[in-house]
């Protein structure tokens, strides 16, 4: 008996000696593939557009940087839409998807942003964090935010400057562009910012599963917390949310989040009937793009 | 995103571990325990399964009516988080092949990385039908049904970020059955956690009876008495 009242604690903290995070949980990515196949893409994939949307291939740029993080260096692949020669003068929106697969899945998005205020009005970028896609290396939260901030590097190298310059975040892709725009560090700060369907912070995903009180920390290493971040950033605020949101509540995550912002301006799209992918095509695609254009012209 | 995300994260704490003492011990009697189970999460291309949640934990006879008990959760020890649970039970009442028992403890939580540490007081009770009572000099052979419940109660009146604590009260029945065959006992237990509460619009995609309600959890435990 003796014997056993030793053996648990010691079972116990071998096992806590083994300790493992959550963290990698966060991202979800596929490598699955040996090219980004764009519009002939099939797989699963967060948008259906018709053949008005289509881009032409003129104003499609595929290419890679390269992106250094605590010492490591990934190459990152990227895909631009618009005028290459024209960067310095257009607008640009950088687009940060959210955690699932690669650009594949959010090429549609992408090129349905590219027709806010008419088509390619705006140039829109948008890459594969590190471990997405073709992209190198394993993704981490601060890898994440490193290769945000070379793909504005390479903008900034392109002769972009801030106040042409704006970000839109999707869900996981809320926490770059909350984290640059409130760091005001990197090369370029966007002078506007969209976020849609974010989430206000990894402790709240975790209380929103335990109904309990429970720190974040007892699960994930991760820093993440946009609604601490929009404290912290003044510039205007499109944030788009749908009412029925089964993944990140619009209450929990984007209430949260949207009650923090104390900018400039801010506006709210609560899209009724909207879930965690498909608010623009529950909204409308053309509604959409309305709302996007006018306060992107405002 | 995926609903993957967090996706072992399942953790509805108040579905640790299953009811261990539903018949108080004899006086002096020791009992050390394991179980494993929790509650039914889906996982998506593979099944519903229930999350293996894992308890290692003490009990002991106080008197003929009392046990103290406690138990430690190697399963949040992976996740560097020290848990411990302890609690005393007491038989309230006892009539014939049947007897209500009652538990006041609490779950303790600490993570080994920031130290924030969380305690969450329960209180549980359980009436238990004993429908197979054979005991002599050779064996001790005993089938107990139990219904009951567990509270687990939320001390913070604010959660992340400031925001109001709405569920401060996590209300868990369960049905269940022991077998025990001398020194050795076996039981298994359908709860049925926080029906009370909404399961949908979270990370975690959790099966229950009850539809968009709480969740389901099944649990099986051992027992080893030592007299």
């Amino acid at each position: 008996m003796k014997k056993l009242l030793v053996i648990i604690p010691i079972v116990v903290v071998v096992l806590s000696a083994c300790r493992k995070r959550l963290d990698n949980f966060l991202f979800n990515p596929d490598t699955s593939i040996t090219e980004y196949l764009m519009d002939d893409y099939t797989g699963p994939g967060e948008l259906t557009l018709g053949a008005s949307y289509v881009i032409p291939d003129s104003l499609v740029h595929k290419f890679t940087f390269e992106s250094t993080d605590e010492g490591k260096t990934e190459t990152i692949h990227a895909i631009y839409i618009g005028d290459l020669s024209k960067i310095s003068t257009d607008t640009v929106i950088l687009y940060c998807h959210g955690n699932a697969g690669h650009m594949d899945y959010y090429w549609a998005r992408q090129k349905l942003i590219a027709h806010a205020g008419g088509k390619n009005h705006f140039g829109v970028l948008q890459l594969d964090y590190p471990g997405y896609g073709l992209s190198t290396g394993a993704p981490t939260e601060s890898n994440m935010y490193a290769s945000v901030g070379h793909a504005i590097d390479w903008l900034k190298s392109k002769g972009l400057s801030n106040d042409k310059f704006y970000m839109y975040g999707f869900s996981l892709g809320s926490a770059p562009v909350c984290k640059i725009t409130a760091a005001k560090t990197y090369a370029l700060t966007p002078s506007k910012i969209v976020i849609e369907s974010p989430f206000a912070s990894a402790e709240v995903m975790v209380q929103d599963a335990a109904g309990l009180n429970m720190p974040g920390s007892y699960f994930v290493n991760l820093k993440i917390d946009n609604a601490e971040q929009i404290k912290n950033i003044d510039q205007p605020l499109l944030w788009i949310h749908g009412t029925d949101d089964d993944f990140l509540s619009i209450v929990t995550h984007g209430e949260v989040f949207y009650k923090n912002y104390k900018g400039a301006y801010g506006e709210a799209l609560r899209v009724e009937g909207g879930n965690h992918p498909d608010v623009p095509a529950v909204f409308g695609y053309a509604n959409y793009l309305l709302t996007l254009t006018k306060f992107l012209q405002k | 995103m995926k609903h993957t995300i967090f996706l072992v994260s399942v953790i509805w704490l108040s579905s640790c571990a299953p009811t261990q003492f539903v018949v108080p011990l004899e006086k002096g009697e020791h009992v050390v325990n394991t179980s494993l189970g929790g509650p039914i999460v889906n996982i998506p291309g593979i099944a519903n399964i229930p999350i293996p949640f894992t308890s290692l934990g003490y009990g002991y006879g106080l008197t003929d009516k009392s046990v103290i008990s406690g138990a430690l959760y190697p399963t949040a020890g992976i996740y560097g988080n020290f848990q411990l649970s302890a609690g005393y039970t007491h038989e309230l009442w006892k009539k014939e092949k049947f007897n209500f028992t009652g538990r006041a403890g609490f779950d303790y939580m600490l993570d080994t990385y920031e130290k924030n540490s969380r305690l969450w007081p329960q209180l549980d009770g359980n009436v238990a039908f004993t429908y197979q009572n054979n005991q002599d000099e050779r064996a001790d052979k005993r089938k107990i049904i139990y219904l009951g419940f567990s509270n687990w109660f939320e001390l913070n009146a604010t959660k992340a970020h400031g925001e109001k604590q709405s569920k401060r009260w996590f209300f868990n029945p369960h049905i269940g059955h022991q077998m025990k065959r001398n020194q050795w006992a076996f039981h298994f237990e359908l709860a049925f956690l926080a029906p009370n509460i909404s399961n949908e619009k979270v990370v975690l995609d959790y099966k229950s009876a009850f539809g968009n309600r709480g969740a389901t959890g099944i649990y099986f435990g051992l027992q080893y008495h030592i007299k």
